[in-house]
């Protein structure tokens, strides 16, 4: 009698510690949560405040917070007055993930300025399912534009770096220093001809 | 006149007194450790109040002892586990790597008794304190074998220098009183006890878990050497799966409260904590000046009790040190230095060292007393740097 007893006690307890195994392999959380606590590839817990702002204005970098098209970034370090870098530290890849996905033709326009270690560096941009490789020859800020064409609509821009730069003397591992980032919902050459003819417009 | 029944009632009363008082001189770890932690009260409270004199600190109740972790403490017991992060000055912490076990201590004296609540913790930790001497002392009660030895073992526990975390609200005494209990229990080949009382380690503390090695090891020496029924070996199997039951309830619990099962790991990134290799930390750590080679020393007698306790025959207890020494060191340094001089496998050692070498008793309880004075000057200097 007291034999079964204990069986059964150890029946009930390798199921407690089963339904845990399990539970400890299926988290049930946001993919904020998993980016940031989890798999640790985000900087920030909730990214700080919100603000309005529409793909098209962008994602200004230096400003403290993310526009409320976003949901979250994942692989940049603190943000910084002028903006955010990539870091190493936190993966071999960097990306922003949008509130609402984007669909047929879009032009992503980045400002970035490349670390030493990342000139003259292949680097692939994602959209989706779409890929871009990008070479950054010049070692200062520049405008870069890419143009996608996704059929679904797809939520995720991601920069991913060829290998894991290497550590910087406070232990960052820099990539690319990001000012701004904008997605457009038409093709890149209407985007310039646009951008051209504001500047023409405010030449100061 | 006396009726009858009080008669007998004042029989046995008087017959029970000797009874009582033969119990206790056979018993003498209740009192003593009774009167020490009376007199850690008084040597904590003593220091505090001279540093109140000296630079006003904030010390004017008991309760104000409550600082940094029995804070978070606090917050389990008002406002129970957060749903999702959003404490510390980047609104990225939770209360959920603070265990379960000793908030759950502190309720009556809240509840009951109406204390407030960071009077609660405090009182809670310091009852917890008179546990763990006695807990202590039946650990060790084979190896004391006269009344000055038993308080010279009790003193370990009541003086430590890092004695400060029984009276300010924090978890180490009861973790400490559990852990030895789980290793007398084991000792004693009370496969149940231990098992149970291994669970509720695992419920105050993470490192608790690990008392499911040296439970595993203890059981493995008393089957090589005994010859144990069906009946015997399924109590060792149950005992063994009691061990890390108190995580396992708290892990479900976060599970269905916030979604996600090692929450009070995960969390740990918001102090910083992300894995390293304890033995390049321990080599950082010597190489760093002050007080980071302060606690490398520290992590170098912790490594060679390991070593001493395997000499002894002691694997249960050399495990489980070198697991909890190693488990902090994989983070970082700090606070090591608590985690440390609140396991009952290193006083256990300390006790043992001391005892054969007599000596040596007053160098270590002036550097004892001595450092647990400091210790209480700076918790309530308000500095966190060497404390927490």
């Amino acid at each position: 009698m007291k034999t079964a007893w204990l069986l059964a006690l150890l029946t009930i307890f390798s199921g407690v510690y089963l339904v845990v195994a399990y539970m400890v392999c299926r988290p049930k959380v946001s993919p904020e949560y998993r980016a940031y606590y989890i798999e640790r590839i985000s900087s920030d817990w909730k990214n700080g405040p919100r603000y309005a702002a529409q793909p098209e204005q962008g994602i200004v970098f230096g400003t403290e917070g993310l526009p409320t098209f976003v949901k979250y970034i994942y692989g940049f370090s603190a943000h910084q007055a002028w903006g955010r870098w990539t870091d190493g530290n936190l993966g071999k890849k960097a990306g922003v993930v949008l509130d609402q996905g984007l669909s047929g033709s879009v032009c992503l326009e980045v400002r970035v300025m490349p670390a030493t270690s990342q000139l003259n560096k292949e680097i692939t941009v994602t959209f989706g399912d779409q890929m871009k490789k990008v070479v950054l020859h010049s070692p200062r800020f520049d405008n870069y534009f890419l143009d996608f064409f996704e059929p679904n609509a797809a939520d995720i821009v991601e920069f991913r770096f060829p290998d894991t730069p290497p550590p910087i003397p406070d232990g960052q591992r820099l990539g690319l220093g990001m000012e701004y980032l904008r997605l457009f919902r038409e093709n890149c050459i209407s985007v310039q001809k646009q951008i051209g003819a504001e500047a023409q417009a405010n030449p100061g | 006149m006396i009726s009858p029944e009080i008669a007998a009632f004042l029989r046995n009363r008087m017959g029970s007194t000797p009874r009582l008082k033969s119990w206790i001189e056979s018993h003498p770890e209740i009192w003593v450790a009774l009167v020490l932690v009376l007199a850690s009260h008084l040597f904590v409270s003593t220091f505090a109040k001279f540093a109140h004199w000296q630079f006003e600190a904030p010390y004017v109740k008991t309760a104000d002892l409550c600082r940094w972790d029995c804070g978070w403490f606090r917050s389990v017991l008002d406002e129970g586990y957060d749903r999702e992060p959003y404490r510390a000055a980047k609104g990225n912490g939770a209360n959920w790597g603070f265990m379960p076990l000793f908030p759950l201590s502190a309720f009556p004296f809240r509840h009951f008794l109406r204390l407030s609540t960071l009077l609660s913790l405090v009182v809670a930790s310091k009852c917890a304190l008179y546990a763990a001497i006695l807990s202590f002392l039946l650990m060790v009660r084979e190896r004391s074998s006269t009344l000055s030895e038993t308080f010279f073992a009790g003193g370990l526990v009541a003086f430590n220098p890092y004695v400060l975390y029984a009276h300010v609200g924090y978890s180490e005494p009861l973790y400490f009183a559990l852990a030895s209990i789980a290793f007398l229990q084991l000792g004693k080949r009370h496969w149940i006890l231990s098992g149970t009382a291994g669970a509720l380690l695992s419920a105050t503390r993470i490192v608790g878990c690990v008392f499911s090695l040296s439970y595993l090891i203890g059981a493995v020496k008393d089957l090589r050497f005994r010859e144990i029924s069906r009946e015997g070996k399924l109590l060792i199997l149950l005992g063994l799966m009691l061990c890390p039951l108190g995580l396992a309830l708290y892990m479900l619990y976060l599970y269905v409260h916030t979604g996600d099962a090692l929450g009070f790991i995960h969390i740990q990134v918001v102090w910083g904590r992300v894995p390293h290799n304890p033995f390049v930390e321990t080599l950082n750590a010597l190489q760093h000046h002050r007080w980071q080679r302060v606690w490398g020393v520290m992590i170098l007698a912790g490594f060679l009790t390991v070593g001493w306790l395997i000499r002894e025959h002691r694997p249960e207890l050399a495990v489980y040190l070198a697991a909890v020494i190693l488990m902090p060191l994989s983070a970082d340094t700090w606070g090591f230095a608590r985690y440390l001089w609140w396991q009952p496998p290193f006083l256990y050692a300390l006790f043992m060292l001391l005892k054969n070498h007599r000596w040596a008793w007053p160098i270590y309880m002036g550097f004892a007393g001595g450092m647990a004075s400091f210790m209480i000057i700076e918790w309530l200097a308000g500095s966190n740097r060497m404390v927490m």
